[in-house]
């Protein structure tokens, strides 16, 4: 780094650090002490549904206390409540974040912040983004992604859900599902069918539609590892404005894909709270000596290699999010990341559920055994969500190594 | 972060492409003429970097390395270095010491105890020039500290990552062409799923691999640290090769295990490489004993 770089960067980092001090506590750098605070090792919550919402409501103050000190939204434009910096300003800001203990603000940040924001700000009219942006990076607007249906998942350009023109706007008429946060969020970016006779991608058109709006209902699903995370959102008769609209008309494909990449960066890189803590090597070794496999050379060499990989893909996240956030558009070397993480966990799911032997499957109140279940539950969906596994090779072996297309 | 800016990185890349597939024997006049030492002058971790990938990309075998050990040790001029007990090449006129180099110890042996106890290797990879030295050579202690010894290693292991990552590049590359030229069904190889994705699972590999390298390559970190990215980035390699050659090897065929295909060239240099400081198996038991002892597996917080 230069000097000329490094200058403003380091006073950036100290106005950070001044802002952490005065409204978070420092994370304790203890090492982890087995047995003691929480054991939760899942991804999906699986609290009752009063305690999630006060997770909700901690998330977004800390977004707003964030916003209101210009840390809200760094790479932002002014107008909309951002500063204007860089992409590794937004680098040195989440790592020294992560040395405070904060509200995890997965619910806003993953899906709205970082994937329907983008897009807004990419696609959107200026009615949307005066009325959206602000609000969402402000913590008070939680956005989610209505994309997926009964019918079109892997192809996604398959969707179903009919939007036909009024007179002002537009009607609404379908099923999505798979929905994640909805049960919160006040916002969904919807892909519509808006030309069935047109080829699938090209008859396709991408609107912003307000939850509150009559004929719009979520319903949870629940999931084998516990939560209910995900939800199935009717949309029956909803009337949207024309200025709702993301893109051309038809041309919703090309926002579609706005939001997918940004989605493949930022799920490689997600760390909600008891998957991230699961990742730490001091909790795995921990694992590995508690389990009574401390001196087990094979057990001990697997903990190495995950740990390696681990760091690899933490290394290749960082690669890939320093090309973007220095203006690179997300290409499709994000599914690098997405394929590796979605393995790794895979990895550390079966290599604990190993280590804890029967004691994975029955409750017997023992600290840091049963509660491996979680992420052994949650696993698959991590080859699954964002794109499945199968999908992102398809996307490399295309895209990146340039193979023959398979045919159709 | 490098001094070198990315056009001058991709030129940089396809010179040192062309000068190693060239005649090795005029390897260091073919790189004085490129401005070689301006490079290396200018950012010395990515030069090499640079220079051994390139080395891997054209299978090609040279003493190279023994810059990097020589260099980081302070070793005089005339000398060559053995590691653990192998040299990548029969000493020139006018070697004046051999080095033999370990992870934990260094010793050092003048060529006349030497020249005697040498052995060509006839290991799988017989386009390599690497010799054996016997095991009753065992010389004097090298007088240098242990983190300079440690930094040499370092330097060293993050060479060799860089020359495995080069050799999995070619060999997907082999791969890639193979399955778009050849056709069965009616139909390119690389149009079946599980050829694809074989080769992309591959190519996620040694991105991974390629990532943990640049990580590795800090200046001003701890040298336990430094010691550290550097294990973890030549295990991934170790464990990168034997993934890529596998699906390579399997997408040829029969003809992947032919001499006629140049395929068996990448598979056996990367298995050498993969010996040479600890192959990833040892690498694991070593990573895996400091884990349990409690060194933090995160080495740097590069950005
Ligand atoms: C936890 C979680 C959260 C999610 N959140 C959201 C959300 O917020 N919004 C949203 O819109 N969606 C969401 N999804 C949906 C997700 O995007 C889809 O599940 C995913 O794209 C796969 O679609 P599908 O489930 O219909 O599977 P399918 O497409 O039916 O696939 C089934 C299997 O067939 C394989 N397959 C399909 N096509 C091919 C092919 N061409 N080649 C090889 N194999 C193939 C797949 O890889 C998979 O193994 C979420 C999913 C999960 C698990």
């Amino acid at each position: 780094m230069t000097t000329t770089e490094a200058d403003p960067l380091a006073a950036f980092a100290d106005e950070a650090r001044a802002f952490l001090d005065a409204h978070a506590e420092r994370r304790s750098t203890d090492a982890v002490i087995w047995g003691k605070g929480e054991d939760h090792t899942g991804y999906f919550s699986e609290d009752p549904p009063e305690v999630e919402q006060a997770l909700v409501d901690q998330a977004r103050a800390w977004q707003r206390t964030r916003y209101e000190n210009g840390f809200g939204w760094i790479t932002g434009p002014e107008s909309y409540g951002g500063r204007e910096l860089s992409g590794v300003h937004d680098l040195v800001y989440d790592q020294i974040e992560a040395e405070y203990d904060v509200p995890d603000t997965g619910v806003l940040s993953l899906i709205g912040l970082g994937m329907i924001g983008p897009t807004i700000l990419a696609h959107g009219r200026d009615e949307v983004r005066d009325r959206y942006l602000p609000a969402m990076f402000r913590g008070e607007v939680i956005a989610c992604q209505l994309f997926s249906e009964p019918g079109a998942g892997s192809d996604l350009a398959g969707v179903q859900t009919r939007a036909s023109r009024t007179e002002d706007g537009w009607v609404l008429r379908g099923q999505k599902v798979w929905t994640s946060v909805a049960q919160h969020a006040q916002i969904g970016m919807a892909l519509c069918r808006t030309d069935p006779d047109a080829p699938k991608h090209k008859g396709i058109t991408a609107f912003l539609v307000d939850l509150s709006l009559p004929g719009v209902e979520v319903r949870p699903l629940r999931q084998m590892s516990g939560g209910a995370e995900f939800n199935e959102v009717f949309l029956t008769d909803v009337h949207v404005p024309d200025d709702h609209r993301l893109g051309e008309v038809n041309g919703g494909w090309r926002v579609a894909l706005t939001t997918l990449m940004n989605e493949r960066a930022s799920v490689g890189n997600e760390a909600s709270t008891g998957v991230a803590r699961v990742l730490s090597d001091g909790f795995l070794a921990a694992l590995l000596h508690e389990s009574g496999h401390g001196e087990d050379a094979a057990a001990r060499r697997r903990l190495a290699e995950i740990t390696a990989d681990l760091t690899a893909a933490e290394y290749l996240n960082r690669a890939t999010i320093r090309r973007l956030r220095s203006g690179a558009q997300p290409g499709p070397e994000a599914s690098v990341s997405k394929l590796l993480w979605a393995q790794n966990l895979t990895r550390i799911a079966h290599l604990a559920a190993e280590l804890v032997g029967p004691r994975l499957t029955a409750d017997t109140g023992e600290w840091g055994t049963f509660s491996w279940n979680e992420l052994l539950l949650s696993a698959p969906a991590f080859r699954i969500l964002g794109g499945t596994e199968e999908i992102m090779k398809n996307i490399l072996g295309e895209r990146v190594l340039g193979l023959p297309k398979e045919p159709s | 972060m490098t001094a070198l800016d990315a056009q001058t990185l991709a030129s940089v890349r396809v010179s040192l492409d062309e000068v190693l597939a060239g005649t090795p024997g005029d390897l260091s006049s073919a790189l004085a003429e490129l401005g070689w030492a301006d490079v290396v002058e200018a950012d010395r971790e990515t030069a090499a970097v640079l220079l051994f990938g390139a080395q891997g990309r054209a299978l090609a075998s040279t003493r190279l390395l023994d810059d990097v050990v020589t260099h980081a040790l302070g070793s005089p001029e005339g000398t060559v270095v053995a590691y653990a007990g192998i040299l990548l090449g029969r000493p020139e006129e006018g070697t004046e010491q051999v080095v033999v180099l370990d992870e934990n110890a260094a010793a050092v042996l003048p060529i006349t105890e030497v020249s005697g106890r040498l052995q060509p290797v006839r290991g799988f990879d017989r386009a390599t020039t690497w010799h054996r030295l016997d095991t009753t050579a065992s010389g004097e202690p090298l007088d240098v500290s242990a983190e300079t010894l440690a930094l040499a290693v370092a330097a060293a292991r993050r060479a060799l990552t860089a020359e495995i990552v080069g050799v999995c590049e070619t060999a997907l590359a082999m791969a890639v062409s193979h399955t778009t030229v050849r056709h069965q069904y009616g139909r390119p190889l690389a149009s079946f799923q599980a050829v694809r994705h074989a080769l992309a699972e591959a190519h996620a590999a040694i991105e991974n691999t390629r990532a943990t390298l640049e990580a590795a390559a800090v200046a001003d970190a701890p040298v336990a640290t430094v010691a550290r990215a550097a294990r973890v980035a030549k295990h991934r390699a170790g464990t990168t090769q034997a993934l890529v050659m596998r699906h390579v090897v399997q997408v040829h065929g029969a003809m992947g295990l032919t001499l006629e295909s140049d395929v068996h060239r990448a598979v056996t240099r990367a298995a050498a490489l993969d010996v040479l400081l600890g192959s990833s198996r040892e690498l694991s038991t070593r990573l895996g004993l400091d884990l349990l002892s409690g060194a933090p597996a995160e080495p740097i917080a590069a950005i």
